[in-house]
Order: structure tokens, then sequence, then C-alpha cells
């Protein structure tokens, strides 16, 4: 029986109690209409959850704006042709599924603030009918009316006052009753229908046809156990923001390389590196790994979302990550007064950010290679992730030049701090090298370090006399001035004009033995 | 060694600013209004403030790769996500300058711009690291870094 059923049953008693001598079941039945439960909830979080998924409506709508006015008016000006209406069809389908997200949660949205507003009013309709009945009651006495018609009524008008606050409470009390049966009854079968409804949406755009939002959002990793959304809504709304920040031709990349994903999960994936701050030069090179596996979705997920927390997958043991406790992996790669190591806690919450990251710890980026993600591959990684081993080769070598090495060749190959160590590759900010011949090179290159510099990433640049040479870092400008960090503990400005003709002697000392030439600049790669 | 630019060329004089100079920088406070303010604040983040940074973290054993790699999980996951790190830098003091640096960095930001600035600003401090220890590595460096 629900409340709105017990209070109609008790409703009927009491409007059928004219007489006196009803009195009794009178007092029983308001008793009886007390004990039933008011309507239970708390109206103020429904309504703040109801905003919530109006604000979150409201930004998928802007997201699908943004979509549509790339597919229909950025891309077709800027890229013609069959690929290019391809991809312009895919965006706009894109688009249309943020739409409907949009659409369902601003729905659903409302449909929660009304449910609050009708259970804030069935709520107070059943505590003022309550409030009626108590009075009622006392008007009928201590004995609860069981003698009424012979001593408890001095006044008989008592008794008719009692009847009518009663009548009017019950009522009060089942039409709140029915509010709130009715209103929740509908707010669920909406939800249920929105919620069918975005999925029945899903399942129209299926596999091939690229990169909805939604559906990428709501992305299960396959090796996990019914949880785990590869792309989480906050990996989402950060990599859409880094896609409004791009220049067209990125975009146009990045868009070229959703259209082409042969599954949503693979093009989850790509947003997923996106989010993680990857430059879509590094994004193409992680997708063209992938891309051969990007419907075998056991793969994906085995090589860049494995369940790390039990380390296995169908059953087998795969990658399993060691002890993750504080401490754990620096005893063993200690070295000496120097700590080039990372907490696996630090490494293990950058491979569950960064697909990019993952792929390289489980398959070296070399997936299809026999062996490649093997576990104890896989674990050999992982040890080189806890420490660098940038360097650790050559010193284990015992060979102590290791930067800058002079070989006789300078400027062939280059010794770089960034561009050939691990740590342009632990930055994710690929570089390269530049070679320097003279004035040309030098001002063919200055702009690039001007706009490198002031953007925050350093150029490291290497100077030479002929014979010994040094390595320094770029690490400001400021109108026709470079700040040079010379690691022997000093900084300096120099003009534009002494860069360009080779003129930093000073920056290393006296002639002769200065070493005023660059011979080698290393430059971010995007 | 600082090398005196008069000692050179006078059309090449420079001006030298030794690492001795930055001792004592508020990191934390340049790290702060460097992210606010995309002007003389920035630079002075990205040069300076890094500068002394890198040598702090040297002095507590620091290595770039660790640095870099902090800088990696900024980017990723925001400084919210690496101030949830047990062990941003590895050991106790190391984790407190990390943590100094992180929450300078949050209290400034919170955006996602914010986010990406002060992780290059991580790879500006494990770079100078890096060169600073191949100088000392370095045949060249041994005797000159006094």
């Amino acid at each position: 029986m629900s409340a709105l059923s017990d209070l109609q049953g008790c409703q009927s008693t009491i409007d059928s109690a004219w007489s006196i001598v009803a009195a009794p079941l009178l007092a029983a039945t308001i008793d009886s209409a007390l004990g039933v439960p008011a309507p239970d909830g708390s109206p103020a979080a429904i309504s703040a959850q109801g905003g919530a998924y109006l604000k979150t409506g409201a930004t998928c709508r802007q997201v699908a704006e943004r979509l549509n006015d790339v597919a229909k008016n950025k891309l077709p000006a800027a890229w013609r042709g069959d690929v290019a209406e391809t991809a312009s069809q895919a965006i706009s389908a894109l688009s249309d599924d943020a739409t409907t997200a949009g659409n369902v949660l601003v729905e659903a949205g409302k449909a929660l603030q009304a449910w609050a507003d009708n259970l804030g009013t069935a709520q107070r309709g059943d505590s003022s009918g309550r409030d009626m009945l108590h009075s009622a009651k006392s008007r009928l006495g201590p004995l609860g009316g069981f003698l009424s018609s012979f001593i408890e009524f001095s006044d008989p008008g008592d008794f008719v006052i009692a009847v009518e606050e009663a009548r009017t409470g019950i009522a009060s009390m089942v039409t709140a009753a029915a509010l709130a049966q009715n209103s929740g009854q509908a707010t669920a079968s909406l939800l249920t229908y929105l919620a069918d409804q975005a999925r029945a949406e899903r399942a129209e755009s299926n596999g091939m046809d690229p990169l909805d939002a939604v559906v990428l959002a709501s992305q299960q990793n396959a090796a996990s156990d019914g949880g785990g959304d590869i792309l989480t809504a906050a990996e989402l709304t950060r990599a859409s923001e880094l896609m409004t920040g791009m220049s067209v031709a990125q975009q146009q990349e990045f868009e070229r390389l959703l259209a082409d994903a042969k599954s949503p999960e693979e093009a989850a994936y790509l947003m997923k590196a996106l989010a993680a701050g990857n430059s879509v030069p590094v994004i193409e090179r992680f997708d063209a790994l992938i891309h051969p596996y990007g419907n075998d979705l056991a793969w994906l997920s085995q090589h860049l979302a494995p369940d790390l927390a039990s380390g296995t997958y169908d059953g087998v043991d795969f990658f399993h990550w060691p002890n993750l406790q504080p401490g754990y992996g620096y005893d063993t790669y200690s070295q000496g007064g120097i700590n080039d190591c990372v907490a696996a806690s630090t490494v293990t919450a950058l491979a569950n950010l960064d697909p990019v990251f993952m792929l390289k710890l489980t398959t070296g980026d070399q997936p299809g290679v026999p062996g490649a993600d093997s576990l104890s591959s896989f674990e050999s990684r992982l040890h080189q992730a806890f420490i660098s081993n940038y360097q650790t080769g050559q010193r284990a070598d015992g060979d102590p030049g290791v930067y800058p090495k002079v070989d006789g060749g300078l400027g062939s190959t280059g010794e770089n701090v960034l561009a050939n160590s691990d740590l342009g590759t632990a930055t994710g900010t690929p570089y390269h090298y530049v070679s320097l011949n003279g004035t040309g090179d030098n001002q063919a290159a200055l702009s690039q370090v001007e706009q490198a510099v002031d953007s925050g990433q350093p150029v490291p640049i290497d100077v030479t006399n002929g014979n010994d040479s040094h390595q320094m870092v770029i690490i400001g400008s400021n109108g026709g001035n470079l700040e040079i960090y010379n690691p022997w503990g000093y900084s300096m400005w120099v003009s534009n004009q002494q860069f360009l003709s080779n003129q930093l002697g000073a920056l290393t000392g006296k002639a002769p033995s200065w070493m005023p030439t660059a011979f080698a600049i290393e430059l971010p790669s995007s | 060694m600082v090398p005196d630019p008069l000692g050179g060329i006078a059309e090449h004089a420079m001006m030298v600013r030794p690492d001795s100079e930055l001792a004592g920088l508020d990191v934390a406070a340049a790290i702060s209004r460097g992210i606010t303010a995309a002007d003389v604040s920035r630079r002075v983040m990205f040069t300076d403030a890094a500068i002394a940074a890198a040598i702090e973290a040297e002095a507590r054993g620091i290595g770039p790769y660790p640095v870099a790699i902090l800088a990696r999980v900024v980017r990723a996951g925001g400084v919210v996500g690496a101030l949830r790190l047990p062990e941003p830098l590895i050991g106790a003091e190391p984790t407190i300058l990390a943590r100094s640096w992180l929450e300078a960095a949050l209290a400034a930001g919170g955006t996602m711009e914010a986010d990406l600035v002060f992780s290059r600003w991580l790879e500006m401090v494990a770079t100078l690291l890096a060169v600073r220890r191949s100088a000392r590595s370095g045949p060249e460096g041994a005797d000159r870094d006094a």
C-alpha cells in the first residue's frame, strides 16, 4: 500500500463521520493518518542536482555550436575535396551528439527542478494537514472521544469543528501525497526516457563515423570491470579547450586524425592524449602506432589502459605495477648525491593520465614487434621510468664527459641536453637540434629562439672557440636582447647583434680561451 | 668564476648577474605573480625565479628528470592533480619544496592556461638543472664551477 492509498482510506472514514457517536472512530482514524510517513526527500538537494544538469547542458550546447561552426564554416573554408567533406560530416555528427547531450541534460535538469518544486509543495501541504489533524484530535478530548457523546463534549459545536478540521487536514495530506507520488513517478519516467533517447542516439552513430564527444565520453575501457570511462568529463572539457586554442592547421590535422579513427575508442584515446597536453605532432606519431589496432578494442585497452589494480587482463597476468608504496624503487636506483628517481605513484598517475606515456611503457612505442609488449619488457621500461636512463649508461661506462661531449666532430651530431636525452622525452616537448654555421644560420634561427623563450621554453645553445665547447641556455628575450644562463653560475644579457655575429665570448671568460661562436641550438619542435 | 665584462672588448660589455644574487629570492611569490601577469613578472618567473628554484632543488639533491616528469603530470592533470601526488619529488624536503611551488601556482591559477604556464616553468627548471649538471660533470666545468 502506498502512502496515498492509506491516506485515501482514512479520508473516506473521516468524511463519513457525521454523527457524534462516530467520535471514537474519528479519533482512531486521525491516529492512523498521522502514522503515514510524510513525503520524503530534500527539495534543495534535488533542485541543486537539477541546476547542475542545466549548467552542464548549457555547456554542451555551447560546445555543439562551436563544433557546428567548425563543420559549417571553418573546415570547408580551409580544406576542400572529398576528405574534407567527410571530415565536415563527421564534425557535424559530433556537433549533433553534443546538441543531443545538451538537450537531454537541460530536459533532465528542468524535470528535476520541477520535481523539487512539487516535492516542496507536497511537504508543506502534508505538514499543514497534520497540524489540522492534531488540532482536531485535541478537540476530541483526553479520552479520544470514546465517551464523547455522553460526557466529553460540553459544547457539541466542538465536535463539529473537530470534524471540519479533520476533513480539511486529511484532504490536504491526500492532495500532498498524490502530488508527491504522481510527480515522482512522472519525473522518473521522463529521466528513463531521456536516458533511452541518449542511448538510442549513440547507437545510431556507430563505429567508423567518427567522433562524437558524447560517444567518446562514455566509451568504457574494456579492461576494467564495468567501470572506468576512457575519457572523463574533465578530460573532454580540457581537450575541447585545447582544441579551441590551436592554430587552424593544427585543428584540421587533429580533426583529420579523429575522422580517420577506426573506432570511437581509438578516437577517445586521441582526445585523451590531447587532454594530457600532447602536441598534435606527438599525437600524430601516437596514432600512427595505435591506428593498426584501432578497431581491436581489447588491444587498445590492454596497451593504453591496462587494469593496474589487478595487473591482469582476461585472467592472464599482464602488465603489472609493482608495489606503489612511497619509497618503492629508489633504493635500487639511488645515484649518489643527485636523485633522479621518480616515485612509482607519480609514474602511475602520469600513465593513467597520458596514453602516450602509457603506450611507451607497454610497447616501447613498438607495437607489433614480437616481445615488445611482454611482461618483462614492460617491467624494464617501468624501472626506467622510475629513474632516468639519461646519463646512467654513460656513467656506468665511467665516462665523465657526458655533456658536452668533445669528440672532434663539433656540430655534426650534437650532444643535446634535450633532443637526445630522456629529458626531452620526459617533458613531452620534442626538441630538435639545429646546427649554426655563421651569421646567416643565426639570423634564420633568431626569431624561433625569441618565440620559444617568449613562451617560456628554454633554448640550449652550444658555443665553441674551435677547441673547447660549452653548453648554456637562452632563457629570456627582451626587445633586442637575449638572456643566456651559463651553468658556471651566472646569467648575462647579450644583444641580438652579438648573437648574430658570434660575439658571445664574454659569456665564457676572456680572450683567447673564451668561446664566442654559437655552433648549435636546440629548438622546441612545436 | 664570474667574468668581468669590462675585461673584454668594450663593445661586448654585457650585464652579468651571478647566481649568488638570487639567493633568498621568493620563488613561490614569483610563481604567483608570473602566472597572474604575462608581462615582466612572467619573465622574472621564467628567468630569475627558475634559476633560483633550480639551485634550491639542486641543494636538496633533486635531479632534472623528476622535475621534468612533474612538469608532465601538471600538464596532463593540472596543478590540482599534481598536488594529489603523495611524493611529487622523492623525499620529505623535496616534496615540501615541490608543494610550495605547486600551491603558489594553484593560488594564482586554477585555469588550464595557468596549468600550462606552470608546467613550462617546471620544464625550464628541469632544463637548468640538466645543464648545470652537465657543466659540473664535464671536463670543462669541473674547475670553473666555483
